[in-house]
């Protein structure tokens, strides 16, 4: 047994035969949910490479999970580091699942989830790297049919989101193309420039780094909140995981001279455009986008400390950090979303003022998980953003003071929103109509991030821990 | 001298049809300007690689068009024009008076004229990365990048979008396969190709789909 069969072809069938039976959502969804907290679990428990005891009896019968396959001539390889970015992955996913029946999602939702899923651990496992751009572009794929399901007409959001992402696809493709022909004959240093140029620009696209931002306000405002916050969560994450693939190796071709300032600068710009446009934007949908494009930023920032360096497990731990609670906030904010959006003609300001007496506790949720992502303290964001600005400061005091702005930006979104729940509308507002189960899980969801702001130190160690494998066997 | 001939006239195929696929506002021309375009690609790419090998490109080329041409065709109420320029209904261009029609051809011409214009001007750089790499063939990459951007820039619609993008798409692995010759990469752009016509084809055919209540 091979670790990219477990990861890899064995979610992605899955995905597809899930997608046969998508009529059954609630069987569906509790399949996808529980197949992927069991991938979660092995790659929490069990180390890639080493053997185990699967039956003691009749006779002993061990199991190896070998860390490559080869497939169509290129080698899929998942070493022990790769398990942090698995459970990531694969606990994200059981996750959102979890949400995807309550809030009301597409039946394609959990079987194409998880062939993303498969697709974004493909792209972090293929050898050689370049093959990750074209995997990534089939993710683009797959996500058209989730945020624009069958009966929804479609917007220019899905155009310029696979317009970007084919870009970069090309980008990348072609800067990995002028890549290998440095290693084969390494001495000419304009060739570099020019592929790592190409290279960042390829990222760029595929990251909604600005000003190829703007397909995510657009898709927010024309699809489903829920499915919309799965993707601005997922495909930006894996991204980024790939970004710090790249930058460890091709740290000994010389390409880090001033690659860390450049994170850091492009960084503090995607992170201050997100919290300019947040704090003016007059649709809820598209305020959760300006956040996930400060996120963007804040990945590049926190990318931006080990950039050209070894990776060193304080540093990777601000960066892994950042997941857990982003992955909590974003889908609390799209579930409230998705709850308001049940009983609202659209998301827009106008649309859902008075919403607090309607769906109290989506509103409430919505607004705690805006001031979680904005950093507020004792929220689930704030102590890895506190480390954030800590290291910001060591290297320079604006970029702090930008990077404050940013979240400054989303916070004043947050009151906005919170002004526009108590608004009074000019007809008398119905009775409260939210749903049971709906309203528990993002009560849960709430209590999760203030278990995360209030008592850090239960969860912190363990994303240590991630990081410790994470850096443990990088080239 | 029998390749040079044929370099010259791949690159005035997809010169003609690229321009013809920018001013066309029918699909089903569209489709079949796609299909030209990409036998042109075939012949370029030919160039650097074996026959056989660069056939995946007209294959796939092809098949593209005939995914897309098909959802078109099943579509329920048929767009006759493929774009819309000035307004957001597909048969905007239709309802345009033949003095605007003429205004806009002339204006979508002009702008590839500039496309080439910066094509030629662009190559001589393209051509220090690469330097064993035929000129012709990097102008040819060059104008189907800057068409299908162009197209993507000024038209609308999925149709229009898809087809900038394959024709894009197009122009970038005329100038990947000077670089890589690999059989697997060609396979897996192959698979981006039909991926984007199934994605156009889906968006095209989605809105007319039966609604499945979440």
């Amino acid at each position: 047994m091979s670790a990219p069969v477990i990861w890899i072809i064995l979610p992605g069938v899955l995905g597809f035969i899930l997608l046969l039976f998508r009529r059954h959502n609630l069987a569906v969804t509790l399949v996808g949910i529980s197949f992927s907290l069991i991938l979660a679990w092995i790659a929490w428990r069990v180390s890639i490479g080493e053997s185990y005891l699967l039956l003691p009896w009749p006779r002993p019968l061990g199991v190896t999970i070998n860390e490559s396959l080869i497939f169509l001539g290129r080698r899929l390889v998942l070493t022990d580091a790769s398990r942090p970015a698995l459970m990531l992955i694969y606990t994200g996913a059981a996750f959102w699942f979890g949400g995807a029946y309550i809030a009301r999602s597409h039946h394609l939702f959990v079987g194409l989830g998880l062939g993303i899923a498969a697709l974004l651990t493909a792209s972090l496992a293929v050898e050689p790297f370049l093959y990750s751009s074209l995997i990534l572009q089939g993710v683009a794929i797959l996500t058209v049919p989730i945020l624009y399901p069958p009966g929804q007409a479609s917007g220019r959001g899905v155009l310029r989101f696979i317009t970007f992402q084919s870009l970069g696809m090309a980008c990348i493709l072609f800067a990995g193309g002028l890549l290998s022909i440095l290693e084969v004959s390494p001495g000419d240093p304009s060739l570099l420039w020019r592929a790592t140029t190409l290279m960042a620009l390829g990222f760029a696209f595929i990251l909604a780094v600005f000003p190829f931002h703007t397909w995510l306000p657009m898709t927010a405002e024309e699809s489903h909140p829920y499915a919309a916050s799965f993707i601005f969560f997922f495909l930006p994450t894996a991204v980024v995981l790939l970004a710090v693939d790249f930058l460890q190796r091709y740290v000994s071709l010389g390409i880090a001279p001033s690659v860390d300032q450049l994170l850091r600068s492009m960084g503090l710009i995607v992170a201050i455009t997100g919290g300019f446009f947040a704090a003016f934007q007059r649709h809820l949908g598209r305020i959760l986008a300006f956040a996930a494009v400060i996120e963007i930023g804040f990945s590049l920032i926190a990318l931006s400390f080990y950039a050209g360096r070894p990776l060193e497990i304080s540093q990777a731990g601000i960066f892994i950090a950042q997941f857990l609670p982003r992955a909590v906030s974003m889908a609390v904010w799209g579930l409230s979303l998705s709850a308001i959006q049940a009983h609202s003609p659209s998301l827009s300001f106008r649309a859902v003022q008075n919403t607090i007496r309607q769906t109290p506790i989506a509103a409430m949720s919505l607004v705690l998980a805006n001031l979680s992502l904005a950093g507020l303290p004792l929220l689930a964001s704030f102590p890895v953003n506190l480390i954030l600005y800590t290291q910001l400061a060591q290297s320079s005091f604006i970029s702090t003071v930008f990077a404050l702005l940013a979240s400054l930006g989303l916070m004043v979104a947050a009151l906005r929103t919170l002004a526009v729940f108590v608004m009074s509308p000019e007809k008398p507002p119905g009775k409260t109509v939210e749903k049971r189960v709906q309203a528990i899980l993002l009560i849960i969801g709430c209590l999760v991030m203030l278990a995360i702001g209030i008592l850090p130190q239960l969860f912190f160690p363990n994303l240590i821990e991630m990081a410790r494998i994470f850096t443990s066997q990088l080239p | 001298m029998a390749q040079a001939i044929n370099v010259l006239m791949s690159l005035i195929l997809i010169i003609i049809t690229s321009i013809a696929l920018l001013i066309s506002s029918n699909w089903r021309w569209g489709i079949i300007l796609l299909s030209l375009q990409y036998f042109g690609v075939f012949l370029m790419v030919g160039i650097e690689w074996p026959t056989t090998l660069a056939a995946v490109k007209l294959v796939a080329g092809w098949m593209s068009g005939a995914i897309l041409a098909l959802a078109l065709i099943s579509l329920p109420d048929k767009p006759i024009a493929q774009t819309s320029l000035v307004e957001d209904s597909p048969k905007a261009e239709e309802q345009l008076k033949p003095s605007r029609k003429i205004s806009l051809w002339v204006f979508q011409f002009l702008a590839s004229i500039l496309v080439f214009v910066t094509a030629f001007s662009l190559a001589p750089i393209i051509k220090l990365w690469t330097p064993t790499t035929n000129l012709f063939v990097i102008w040819t990459g060059l104008i189907l990048i800057g068409m299908g951007l162009l197209k993507l820039g000024i038209q609308e619609g999925p149709l229009p979008a898809i087809l900038g993008l394959l024709t894009s798409l197009a122009g970038f692995e005329i100038l990947y396969a000077t670089i890589e010759t690999s059989i697997l990469v060609a396979g897996l752009l192959a698979t981006v190709n039909l991926g984007l016509a199934m994605v156009g084809a889906y968006l095209l055919v989605a809105p007319t789909a039966p609604k499945e209540s979440g």
